[in-house]
């Protein structure tokens, strides 16, 4: 049972870091219907930058995160201003090839700046670790998961409620129907991305705390895509749900079908899962159906 | 129009000829290390550059030790090329490739490597898994190369593939006779389980622990696997506290050590289990990423530390201070600077034992009069001696024990014998 516990808290909370990155990604698809492919190098970029201020520039944590988040909103602003504008109107795969570039300019960038391949983020979090119903979770994994859930509250509401969060929704609909009514869709882009580059910089300094910074953060960013496909392409709670089902499926699935399969065996399930369920509801658990007339 | 029409194409077509012919021209005027040849002097007199290739997982997820050892061993030929006048007067020509750690860019780059038009006599890579991925191609196209850290596979059965030094499986086994003999105060047969990475890393310590583990008095309770980019191993440490072990060992890269550690001393397994380290997951890499949790545990590598007295640290800690000072502290900067003296060393040999010298190299002749002819070689006392004995293709026979002590990688000892072991690979 206290097994049960630990598999079970583990990948609830391994899940929302997944889930973390996920709404990064959900953002802008959600605004533009673009896939961003670099999300994962933004996550390491903006990891990077946050050690440089806070590590290299030796700023305190309590103002070397939000430069960072400025810089992340900023480098955001910059990428859909100078790459993504000049493709607004052009097919959507134009615009999703691109960000394939921008991944292999993040990367570069690293490399350049960052020749040290790999650091430990400065200590921000406390190493006591915390025991919940007899299982034991450390603060790193509990303190994403709860900016997690935070933040996946105030994206849902400003979606939901504020006049940009509901031009963003009606831009991802239909450019050119928004634009004739005279929403200025070049902003909504830029917020998006800026947006978006807050979230990658959150959770990249998140998942740091917990690995370090290195380039395995892209791979991470890359488990997100199977969260985002699992929970609906344009659906934030979906993201929120999937992370912790993919943890789960992890973490409870591989404490309980490692010893009688092989080491391992956890990699492999999630995406059983999400090749089962996408038989089921190709669009994902929470992704908006299209049906298309033809 | 129609005159400047053919004006410009005269012009392209002078412009086309200039830019065509300056390679020839060069090569008529140069030899390709940066100094004319005399009028009168024969071509035999001219030394030609000796071209190896070089790949490392210098970006991706394996960077944190692709990329020192990539600055080590490009340094090092540096140096030799530079302040030595290369090898008997030959430069080496280094084609250095970032494989990044993947198996579709290895193949891709040993394919270059053995094409006859590349020129390349000898190849090195850093990894394991980069040899184990390539091997096969490079052993049937018979181009010699060898590995810095490697695993049983990949010189058993001996053909054209080396490595610097002992292997993962001789890592297992040489902190497993000291744990035995130095650590384990219990009685009866002390518990252990393996945390492996999912790649050659990993399997090169199973396979000692398979083989030898029953015979050295050790109980293998648990074996967990691992992926080089894993965020969490809670689960997996979960299943292994439950069978009670008394020792750890992780054979596995920097990043997924610092996880694991950092798992396992929050779930409180240590200090009161002992965790072991082979070479590939201990550097100051390791220690920074995993902080306290590194405290406290042991781990196998082949080389000396940095500060030891010992002829080549100078030197190298010159080159490394002057262009790649990120790499302070880093002991696979060390592995990489001896994977470049080795290979200089393997140069000098098979030049000195070809009729016509280093211009007459091939890939065979490299491999029969410089690999098969490594003797006692002191690689400047970062490593154990490196000589060729028939059958057992690691050049290096000793490994040194290490412990994070206060955080700092401190040695235990002195070089620790690691025997030959038969696996019976076929």
């Amino acid at each position: 049972m206290a097994d049960l516990m630990q598999f079970v808290l583990t990948g609830i909370t391994v899940g929302l870091v997944y889930s973390l990155i996920a709404l990064g990604f959900t953002f802008i698809w959600k605004s533009s219907s673009v896939a961003n492919l670099a999300l994962g190098q933004m996550v390491l970029l903006f990891s990077w930058i946050a050690y440089g201020t806070m590590q290299q520039a030796g700023m305190p944590f309590w103002l070397g995160l939000p430069v960072t988040i400025a810089a992340a909103a900023g480098i955001g602003w910059i990428l859909e201003r100078v790459i993504l504008r000049p493709l607004i109107g052009q097919p959507i795969l134009s615009l999703i090839t691109v960000t394939l570039g921008v991944a292999f300019v993040f990367e570069g960038l690293v490399a350049m700046f960052w020749p040290i391949s790999t650091a430990a983020m400065p200590d921000f979090i406390p190493d006591e670790p915390v025991h919940i119903l007899g299982a034991v979770v450390s603060q790193e994994y509990l303190w994403a998961a709860g900016i997690a859930l935070v933040l996946f509250i105030i994206v849902s509401l400003f979606f939901r409620y504020h006049r940009y969060g509901v031009a963003m929704r009606a831009t991802a609909d239909d450019q050119m129907a928004v634009w004739a009514c005279g929403i200025p869709v070049t902003r909504i882009f830029s917020v998006s991305w800026m947006f978006a580059g807050a979230l990658a910089a959150i959770g990249g300094v998140l998942m740091s705390s917990i690995g370090g910074i290195t380039t395995g953060l892209v791979e991470t960013g890359l488990k997100s895509f199977s969260v985002v496909i699992l929970g609906g392409l344009d659906s934030f709670l979906g993201a929120i749900v999937a992370g912790p089902v993919i943890g789960l499926a992890e973490n409870v699935g591989g404490g309980y079908l490692t010893d009688l399969t092989w080491s391992g065996v956890k990699d492999v399930i999630p995406f059983i899962i999400i090749v089962i369920v996408l038989f089921i509801k190709p669009f994902g658990l929470f992704g908006q159906e299209r049906i298309e007339r033809i | 129009m129609k005159g400047k029409t053919w004006f410009s194409k005269a012009i392209i077509a002078l412009v086309t000829i200039v830019v065509a012919g300056l390679p020839v021209l060069a090569s008529g005027c140069g030899n390709g290390n940066g100094s004319t040849t005399t009028p009168g002097s024969t071509t035999d007199a001219v030394k030609n550059p000796i071209k190896v290739g070089i790949m490392a997982p210098y970006t991706g997820v394996a960077a944190s030790k692709g990329k020192p050892m990539g600055d080590g061993v490009q340094d090092a030929i540096k140096y030799i090329n530079t302040e030595l006048g290369g090898v008997q007067g030959h430069q080496i020509q280094v084609v250095f490739r970032d494989d990044q750690y993947t198996a579709a860019n290895e193949t891709t780059i040993i394919n270059e490597f053995i094409s006859p038009s590349s020129g390349i006599v000898m190849f090195a890579t850093q990894a394991s898994a980069e040899m184990t991925a390539v091997m096969g191609i490079a052993n049937e196209a018979g181009l010699p190369g060898f590995t810095v850290f490697s695993a049983p596979n990949i010189t058993q059965p001996a053909k054209h593939q080396y490595a610097s030094f002992p292997d993962y499986g001789d890592d297992w086994v040489a902190f497993a006779k000291y744990y035995m003999a130095n650590i384990w105060k219990g009685t009866g047969k002390p518990k252990m389980a393996l945390h492996l990475l999912n790649n050659a890393t990993g399997q090169g310590a199973k396979d000692a622990a398979d083989k030898l583990a029953a015979s050295l008095g050790i109980e293998i309770v648990a074996v967990e696997t691992h992926t080089s980019t894993t965020a969490s191993e809670i689960e997996s440490l979960t299943r292994i506290k439950a069978k009670n072990p008394d020792v750890i060992y992780i054979s596995s890269t920097p990043p997924p050590t610092a996880v694991i550690l950092k798992n396992a001393a929050t779930l409180g397994m240590t200090p009161a289990i002992t965790i072991g380290c082979g070479g590939a997951s201990f550097t100051s890499e390791m220690v920074n990423l995993a902080g306290a949790a590194a405290e406290g545990v042991w781990g196998i590598y082949p080389t000396v530390g940095w500060g030891d007295n010992v002829p080549a640290m100078a030197k190298m800690t010159e080159y490394m201070t002057k262009n790649h000072p990120e790499d302070a502290n880093n002991m696979d900067y060390i592995t990489g600077w001896a994977e470049g003296l080795l290979i200089a060393e393997i140069l000098n040999k098979a030049i000195t034992n070809t009729p016509g010298g280093g211009n007459a190299l091939t890939p065979a002749l490299v491999e029969a009069n410089g690999f098969k002819k490594l003797s006692g070689f002191d690689v400047g006392g970062l490593q154990g001696s490196a000589s060729y004995t028939v059958g057992d293709n690691r050049f290096s026979k000793t490994v040194k024990l290490y412990q994070v002590k206060t955080g700092k990688i401190t040695a235990v000892g002195s070089w620790i014998d690691a025997p030959f072991i038969d696996y019976g690979f076929k």
